[in-house]
């Protein structure tokens, strides 16, 4: 009896605090995304209850309002071309270094992945001034250069480290029957390397998603504008009315919320990747 | 090695022409602007016309400046809280994680690291949410449960409001060194843990003589991680205080982009950035030296 009592404490004491740091880590995301769906009377009376209502005229609302439906094309575009870059240039990039051997060929792969410990951060001011010499801010394609730089290193990381373990012999059979590199790159290898492919989508996209200084600096027109740009901007305007704001904040949370619920195994094991290869 | 031939001179050229042009592209977006920062740091310039090479003077300009030490110590501490928060408490729950009564492993493990893929920005305004005075949720929380006299103007006050800005930076952040530390963990061998048990050794033993000396190098990576990312920690701040109240929670990234782009004096801002990095490479060779090398 006593061993069953202590065994119920010490699972009590096991399950309970991660059970309070899950929830403390989805309850933001909930309230965010139900709060949206309140009138902001009921918000001013409770800002925790659920609404009576679902008042899907926020979203309306904040789409129509303060540009916000040209943030969000604005990132989607971004982060649809992005990821179409990144995808066939870290692919063509990785395949190379991972397949060949030619001189230069170290050196290039340590650069590339010295590239990874460099806070780019800190290179605002320079990538600024440098785009600026080139005429190349304020355009629909400044910061679409940027982030297919900056995904480079972890893409071309993940697909040299998937194909490592993926034998030549297919590669071998094909040169046999005649199929050029090109042929092979995409035809044949492509396809082989789509598990570890779909993992670098995900992760561009959430970093794209998400990217806010660097599209804070160098966009300066309202109509190239990205979401969370938008949301700076949406916070200043509208800060009285609450659930508008919040509208704001879901629409800038929902899709990265779908990409996490499907594929979070992926989102994790990219991170983890891109986390520890410096 | 899974590693062909190159067959023909043709394929060279192929080759080349293939690696080159991503390579020269990667070089000019992000290596150039490294040395470009540290030119521009020793010049005088606006951001318009020729700079002028001023040598140090940025840099003495700084030295001389209160508000640089103020923002500088301000990140470093949040570099500190965020090391102690982030991994510390990463590290107890990866323990936890390992306990074989706990349950919902899985469930936990995806719902903790969810915040880490949200936009930092919207954390920030999310928080400022429950930080809020007047309709904010941890004030609720504390009006419900009777201790109303703890309520605070949590973001306006000087004391207190650089610690209440790290909770939600620790918050985001915890799910990505959990995950770290449990992958470090579970390429422990079982038949280790297996003996440590005959042995004997359990629970907290366990986890403190057998676990932690072999996961000590994804732990140094881990306090590395984290001490040099928050190093450029921006857009939280931006988001939840602005830097405010004065400089109060201000960082150095955020004094970078006001020198820079408020007063438009772009060798000042230059001469931050390298500030920064010099300071994210140094914590990192420092914690390397602290922490030493424990081979597995």
């Amino acid at each position: 009896m006593i061993n069953r009592i202590k065994r119920f404490i010490a699972d009590f004491f096991i399950n309970v605090p991660i059970l309070l740091l899950s929830i403390s880590c989805i309850f933001p995301v909930v309230w965010l995304l139900y709060s949206s769906l309140k009138t902001d009377q009921e918000f001013a009376v409770s800002p925790v209850a659920l609404p009576s209502r679902l008042h899907f005229e926020n979203y309306a609302d904040a789409f129509g309002r303060a540009k916000f439906s040209v943030f969000f094309f604005n990132s989607v575009f971004n982060s649809l071309v992005s990821l179409v870059l990144v995808l066939i240039i870290s692919f063509v990039l990785g395949y190379i270094l991972s397949r060949y051997r030619f001189p230069g060929r170290n050196l290039i792969y340590m650069i590339l992945m010295a590239g990874i410990m460099i806070p780019v951060y800190a290179l605002i001011v320079p990538i600024f001034i440098q785009f600026k010499g080139i005429g190349l801010l304020n355009s629909r394609f400044t910061l679409i250069p940027v982030y297919v730089a900056f995904e480079l290193p972890t893409s071309v990381f993940l697909i040299d480290g998937y194909l490592k373990g993926i034998s030549v012999d297919l590669e071998e059979a094909a040169t046999i029957d005649g199929a050029g590199m090109w042929r092979i790159m995409f035809s044949i290898m492509m396809p082989v390397c789509r598990p570890i492919m779909m993992t670098v989508v995900i992760l561009t996209f959430m970093h794209v998603w998400n990217e806010f200084p660097f599209a804070q600096v160098m966009i300066n027109d309202e109509l190239l504008k990205t979401i969370p740009i938008g949301l700076t901007y949406f916070t200043s305007q509208y800060m009285t009315q609450y659930t508008l704001l919040l509208a704001a904040l879901s629409m800038a949370t929902i899709p990265v919320l779908v990409v996490y619920l499907f594929f979070h195994n992926k989102v994790m094991e990219g991170m983890m990747a891109g986390a520890v290869k410096g | 090695m899974n590693v062909r031939q190159v067959r023909s001179k043709r394929q060279y050229a192929l080759i080349y022409t293939l690696v080159l042009i991503p390579f020269l592209y990667f070089l000019y977006i992000l290596i150039i602007p490294l040395g470009t920062s540290a030119y521009y740091s020793l010049t005088k310039w606006k951001g318009v016309g020729d700079p002028k090479f001023i040598g140090l003077k940025n840099y003495i300009t700084l030295v001389h400046d209160s508000n640089f030490w103020l923002v500088t110590k301000n990140t470093v501490i949040l570099s500190l809280l965020c090391v102690l928060g982030q991994v510390g408490i990463a590290l107890i729950i990866a323990f936890l994680m390992t306990i074989r009564r706990l349950k919902w492993k899985s469930f936990h493990r995806a719902v903790i690291f969810f915040p880490v893929v949200m936009a930092p920005i919207v954390v920030g305004y999310v928080w400022r949410f429950i930080y809020n005075s007047n309709y904010g949720l941890l004030n609720m929380f504390l009006n419900a449960i009777g201790k109303s006299s703890w309520i605070k103007n949590w973001l306006d006050d000087h004391d207190i409001v650089l610690r209440m800005v790290s909770i939600p930076v620790i918050w985001q952040y915890i799910g990505l060194y959990m995950i770290l530390l449990m992958s470090g963990i579970s390429a422990i061998p079982t038949e280790v843990f297996e003996c440590a048990e005959i042995d004997g050794a359990t629970g907290l033993k366990k986890s403190l003589y057998i676990t932690l000396p072999l996961i000590w190098d994804t732990l140094k990576i881990c306090i590395i991680l984290c001490a040099s990312g928050t190093m450029k920690i921006y857009d939280h701040l931006v988001a939840l205080t602005n830097g405010g109240p004065g400089k109060a929670s201000s960082s150095l990234a955020l004094y970078c982009y006001d020198y820079t782009f408020k007063f438009g004096n772009f060798g000042m801002g230059a001469a931050i950035a390298v500030v920064i990095l010099l300071l994210a490479v140094g914590i990192s060779l420092l914690v390397q030296l602290l922490m030493g090398r424990k081979e597995a």
